[in-house]
């Protein structure tokens, strides 16, 4: 044998190697797409929701019956009268029928210091009134997409989270 | 040597280059970002800019906008922001386009991103570094 020549059991010892390199591999291919395709899933919601929020929406009298179509800014202002009517909505049977979402969420504004505005909503929040915090979201995938408004003279984030 | 033999060098350079592969195929799994963010940004900051008047902004938030008015760089507060942009750039006045740009936007954005702001040539940019840019134009008057 020649120094560093390669037989038949070294081959069957590599071989294994990179079997199990392989199909590990492709078991971690497989999960990270999955969860792509779950945050896909939920981001293409969140986008959908934003847009909806960040438009003039319709006939907002008519929200509580379950009509229109909800949505809150008027030429990138902050429509007072359609938040509260928003808020006044049941989230479950109304808001989330509305917005065309079987998904959990919530928006908040926030000012250019990075704080919440909490004087609005659910100490800052709108949408699941179970959440005042953002601790209290428990979910494996907590996505958040951020629009800009203009509120009570300031150029402000409206941000949305989603989560499932 | 024989003819057809497969020695451990050739082993050893057939596992690297499969883990290169491997390992660049999961990074571009990782890495694919979308760019929906930064494109929503941009579409509405140019509504934001184009829909307010400088008279409804609050002047204790923005300092820099408050001494223009003070010091009459800014003489008429019926303009919208965009409007007021412009008419810094016609005077070729792109340090107080700049510094008003700013004001209005600092904080806004968290540190993985950047803006810039273009008329004729780039009047403001926070971002030295681009990986991943967005632009949006859209037809302005002043």
């Amino acid at each position: 044998m020649k120094r560093g020549q390669f037989w038949y059991s070294d081959f069957v010892i590599g071989f294994s190697i990179l079997a199990i390199i392989g199909l590990l591999f492709v078991s971690a291919m497989v999960d990270i797409s999955l969860r792509n395709q779950d945050t896909r899933d939920i981001f293409g919601e969140i986008i959908s929701i934003s847009n909806n929020l960040r438009s003039s929406g319709y006939l907002p009298y008519e929200w509580q019956d379950g009509n229109g179509r909800i949505g809150l800014i008027d030429s990138s202002r902050v429509n007072f009268t359609k938040l509260t009517l928003f808020q006044d909505l049941d989230y479950t049977k109304k808001s989330k029928v509305l917005l065309g979402t079987t998904k959990d969420f919530v928006f908040y504004f926030e000012n250019k210091q990075g704080m919440r505005l909490v004087e609005y909503g659910n100490n800052g929040f709108f949408g699941d009134p179970a959440i005042n915090d953002m601790n209290s979201i428990k979910a494996d995938t907590i996505l958040k997409f951020t629009r800009f408004v203009f509120l009570n003279g300031q150029i402000v984030k409206m941000v949305v989270v989603m989560w499932e | 040597m024989k003819k057809g033999f497969f020695f451990s060098l050739d082993g050893f350079m057939a596992i690297t280059l499969f883990i290169l592969i491997l390992v660049s195929m999961y990074l571009f799994f990782i890495n694919s970002r979308s760019l929906d963010q930064q494109y929503y940004f941009s579409e509405d900051l140019f509504d934001v800019f184009s829909d307010v008047k400088i008279s409804e902004l609050d002047y204790s938030t923005y300092g820099t906008v408050f001494d223009f008015i003070v010091d009459r760089k800014i003489n008429d507060t019926d303009l919208t922001i965009s409007e007021q942009i412009i008419d810094f750039a016609l005077a070729e006045n792109n340090e107080d386009a700049a510094a008003f740009i700013q004001d209005l936007t600092n904080g806004l954005f968290d540190n993985r991103f950047g803006v810039a702001f273009e008329l004729q040539d780039e009047i403001y940019s926070t971002a030295s570094e681009r990986n991943a840019l967005v632009a949006r134009r859209r037809l302005l008057s002043g």
